[in-house]
């Protein structure tokens, strides 16, 4: 048989067009990063320059008066007001979410997790702006009553940003659970560990980084979340620790700006030293925490670190030694019949069971009360009238005719601007950049925008899209922002699916002569489009339910459906917000009518995802 | 570590083990004498280490797991629901394949068996820590560094640090699941040499798929076939004489 010339020299064509678009696509999100801070620094010298205004006041003053003639800026108010609410979600969420997730990870049975699962994921897929109406309108009313809280105050913020948190801090350290080995675990119970002892001995302590990871990353969270926080905590920037009084947020402020209830001048351009500061505590904070997951089980030599000072631990040992008179046998003449101390043990183990499996109900009883109220108040108001006509001051009217189109047009563009590049830059990032400074950079990048908070996209809308760029108040503008906000999630989701796909259908395709571009392009990317599509469906849905970013260029007065994307436009979360502010009681029932709108609409999004992710999994045969 | 009491032979009876629907172990009936070591061979798949870890319920651990039969010891049904997994697992204490030591120091290590079951008091914990370390031939090693990462050991260590936690609660049996696979041969030979000294004090059923280790180590050996147990006896005889046609075939490696 003939051989075929073999040609060994000069090197095999590399698509420039692929690599160059892939590449500017992965680095876009160095762009995004880079507009975000130039628009923050920008923004705070320009405040700065006004002679009510003084950095040194700022870092230190603890008086908020950005109205008024004598203006005063101490950002120390907000700063107060941002830890009550941050540091009371998290005292409320952190031990419910460690006892939700190791529930679910060690002690529900595959059944009930399945069952117990969803319950997260749909609480984690409420929008900020639904927490809010249920906080200023449910949780609020009843304070009121109950511990003589003022209308607007922090707690009941509080009660909703830990529920806005606690998803992400079970899902965190359930996976950092979940990862703790078997064999760990089977260690444990082979030296006659119970179950509960197992749980907190070996696996807490073996998952902690993930842990400690998932508590910060909830603590970014909590400190960077604006609607629910505005809605229900107030506008009243003042410096103590009281829930039951109004505070104002960071945030808050920020959207104060946003809503257009504060004067053009130094007040307004606060907004941007607001969010530097906002932006840096968010930022560091996020950084300590991509720190802690990086910290693997065991990497660290010497000495496992105790949290207990050593003279409590001397004391306590002295205390046990006299209370150890009862001689613990180690009693080899019969394993069988249990001590005193084992008593103690199974009485411990079901005592701590039983609530750590309780802990799951507090965020199943908030999600059922939240959604019972809203069927309560928004069903009767939803009818075809409803959804045809157009907003009007008087209820009886108001419809959410052109905010259903300006939400569908906003996520369309969102998506058009967003998909293409999160994908190009996750196919970049995973399948063809060498591995190496370039790479790592552009990953910490994505990873630190992901934790932007939302409000602050809005602020680089505003000044960049809007103003720089002269896109104005329109679908653009909004668009652009949101796709910057949803650029992040989508690589991750992409990078999993494309993970997800066996190294040796590459190793097959680059065998036989591929490219690496042909092996992405042929057999890597065809498997990974379910996964690809099912985590932009999830994306979809959280472009659709944001108000923080969009509330600054959304025009609040466009009664009119979008034709093109100059035009204004307003989208359901925002038509929401507007309208549970209203002092009229009526527009309140408006309000939940349209988030029973985009609830349905969240509802449909998911459901497409399931079944695509569903019927991947059954055809999928490797 | 001195055995205060004698106990009878292991008795397993009819012992069927399935995960779902599907007999990992069918049927099987054996006894396992005391104070020796015990190998279970087999070629891989053929439910050696499900038997194993019928001994102390481990099995019990997985959910789609069911166990009937009997495993009679010391007058008890050990399968039967009156028998606390928790308690069992004192007496009868295991040793897993791979090293699986716990991220903490070394001390912490040996003395977890020991704290959960309530003992707090410094010198006792030290002295029984020093113990077992010792008898896991271990101490020379590490008593200068107590207070390490247990991750700092060498695999060899780390065995024989898990072998070490094992003997701290002071077990009667002690089950090991091919305890040295994932060691090297010096390592597998020191761990060998531990188990014949261990043999005086503790009983020992040991998994492996190394003919040569159960040949060289076990007093008493039982092959298994596919979920059942083809022949059992003494090593040397069925080392030397097999009766049945398979063992023979397995163990001069004609398949497996």
């Amino acid at each position: 048989m003939d051989r075929p010339a073999y040609r060994l020299d000069g090197r095999a064509p590399r698509n420039r067009i692929i690599y160059t678009s892939l590449f500017t696509a992965a680095s876009l999100s160095v762009i995004a990063s880079a507009l975000i801070i130039y628009t923050l620094a920008e923004g705070a010298v320009q405040f700065f320059r006004y002679e009510e205004a003084d950095l040194l006041e700022f870092i230190t003053g603890t008086d908020w008066l950005p109205n008024g003639r004598n203006p005063s800026f101490g950002i120390w108010p907000l700063l107060s007001g941002t830890a009550l609410v941050a540091a009371g979600a998290l005292l409320i969420a952190v031990p419910l979410g460690i006892a939700s997730a190791l529930h679910l990870g060690e002690f529900a049975s595959p059944r009930s997790r399945r069952l117990l699962k969803p319950i997260v994921e749909v609480l984690s897929g409420i929008p900020s702006v639904v927490h809010g109406f249920f906080a200023l309108l449910v949780i609020s009313p009843f304070l009121q009553r109950t511990i003589d809280a003022t209308y607007f105050n922090a707690a009941s913020a509080i009660i909703v940003v830990a529920a806005m948190i606690l998803p992400i801090i079970v899902s965190i350290s359930d996976d950092a659970i979940r990862a703790v080995p078997r064999e760990l675990k089977e260690a444990a119970l082979g030296l006659g560990a119970t179950r509960w002892e197992m749980a907190t001995r070996v696996v807490l302590p073996s998952a902690r980084s993930g842990i400690v990871a998932a508590v910060l990353l909830a603590l970014a969270r909590a400190v960077g979340e604006t609607m629910a926080v505005t809605m229900a905590a107030g506008s009243v920037a003042a410096l103590h620790f009281d829930p039951r009084l109004e505070v104002q947020t960071l945030t808050a402020y920020i959207a104060q700006v946003a809503t257009g209830d504060i004067p053009p001048g130094p007040a307004t351009d606060a907004g941007f030293a607001v969010g530097s500061a906002l932006f840096i505590i968010t930022y560091s904070v996020n950084i300590i925490a991509v720190g802690a997951t990086r910290r693997r089980l065991g990497v660290k030599k010497g000495k496992i670190r105790s949290f207990i000072p050593n003279q409590i631990k001397r004391a306590r040992e002295i205390i046990s030694r006299t209370r150890n008179q009862v001689e613990h046998q180690i009693s080899q003449s019969n394993p069988f019949i249990p001590s005193k101390y084992d008593l103690f043990r199974q009485r411990k183990e079901r005592a701590f069971r039983f609530l750590i499996s309780s802990s799951l109900f507090v965020g199943l009883a908030f999600l059922l009360i939240l959604l019972q109220t809203i069927l309560e108040t928004g069903l009767a108001g939803l009818d075809f009238d409803f959804l045809t006509n157009f907003p009007s001051y008087r209820p009886e009217n108001a419809g959410i005719n052109p905010t259903i189109w300006g939400s569908l047009w906003l996520i369309t563009l969102t998506m058009l601007f967003a998909l293409p590049a999160g994908v190009g830059a996750a196919v970049y990032l995973t399948e063809l950049a060498p591995e190496g400074f370039v790479n790592q950079f552009l990953r910490r990048t994505l990873q630190n925008l992901a934790a932007v908070p939302s409000i602050i996209f809005g602020l680089v809308g505003l000044y960049v899209f809007s103003r720089m760029f002269g896109f104005g108040l329109s679908l653009l503008t909004g668009s652009l922002t949101l796709a910057m906000m949803v650029l992040p999630m989508i690589v991750v989701t992409t990078e999993e699916a494309l993970l997800a796909v066996p190294k040796s259908f590459r190793d097959a395709a680059l065998g036989v002569g591929a490219t690496k571009w042909q092996a992405v392009r042929y057999h890597v990317l065809p498997n990974a489009i379910p996964g690809i599509s099912t985590g932009a469906i999830l994306s979809v849905a959280r472009a659709l339910g944001e108000t923080a970013p969009i509330l600054f260029v959304a025009s609040l007065f466009s009664k009119t459906a979008p034709t093109g994307i100059m035009d204004g436009f307003l989208a359901l979360p925002l038509q929401i917000f507007y309208w549970t502010r209203n002092p009229q009681e009526s527009f309140h029932d408006l309000a939940a009518s349209t988030i029973l709108v985009l609830l349905i609409l969240l509802l449909i999004l998911n459901l497409i995802a399931i079944f695509i992710r569903n019927r991947a999994e059954a055809r999928r045969s490797w | 570590m001195v055995m205060s009491k004698k106990y009878s032979r292991i008795k397993v009876q009819d012992l069927t083990i399935k995960y779902g629907d599907k007999a990992a172990i069918k049927s099987v009936s054996m006894e396992i004498n005391e104070n020796g070591v015990t190998a279970f061979i087999g070629p891989s798949g053929c439910g050696k280490s499900t038997l194993l870890r019928a001994f102390n319920r481990m099995n019990d651990e997985i959910p789609t797991c069911s166990m009937t039969g009997e495993i009679e010891w010391d007058g008890k049904n050990l399968l039967s629901e009156d028998v606390d997994p928790v308690l069992l697992r004192r007496a009868v204490s295991m040793v897993f394949q791979k090293p699986n030591v716990f991220p903490t120091s070394i001390y912490e290590n040996v003395a977890f068996g020991l704290r959960i079951q309530g003992i707090r008091e410094k010198a006792k914990l030290d002295a029984i820590i020093e113990e077992s370390l010792h008898d896991a031939f271990l101490w020379d090693e590490v008593k200068d560094r107590l207070d390490d990462d247990a991750y700092s050991l060498s695999g060899g260590q780390q065995q024989r640090l898990c072998i070490a936690r094992a003997l701290a609660t002071k077990p009667a049996i002690l089950l090991m699941d091919e305890p040295t696979s994932a060691l090297d041969p010096i390592a597998t030979a020191k761990i060998e040499e531990l188990i014949q000294a261990l043999r005086e004090k503790v009983t020992i059923v040991i998994v492996t798929h190394s003919m040569s280790q159960a040949a060289r180590i076990s007093d008493q050996t039982v092959f298994l076939y596919i979920g059942e147990l083809i022949e059992s006896g003494p090593t040397k005889k069925i080392f030397s004489e097999p009766e049945h046609e398979l063992t023979g075939q397995y163990i001069t490696g004609r398949f497996g």
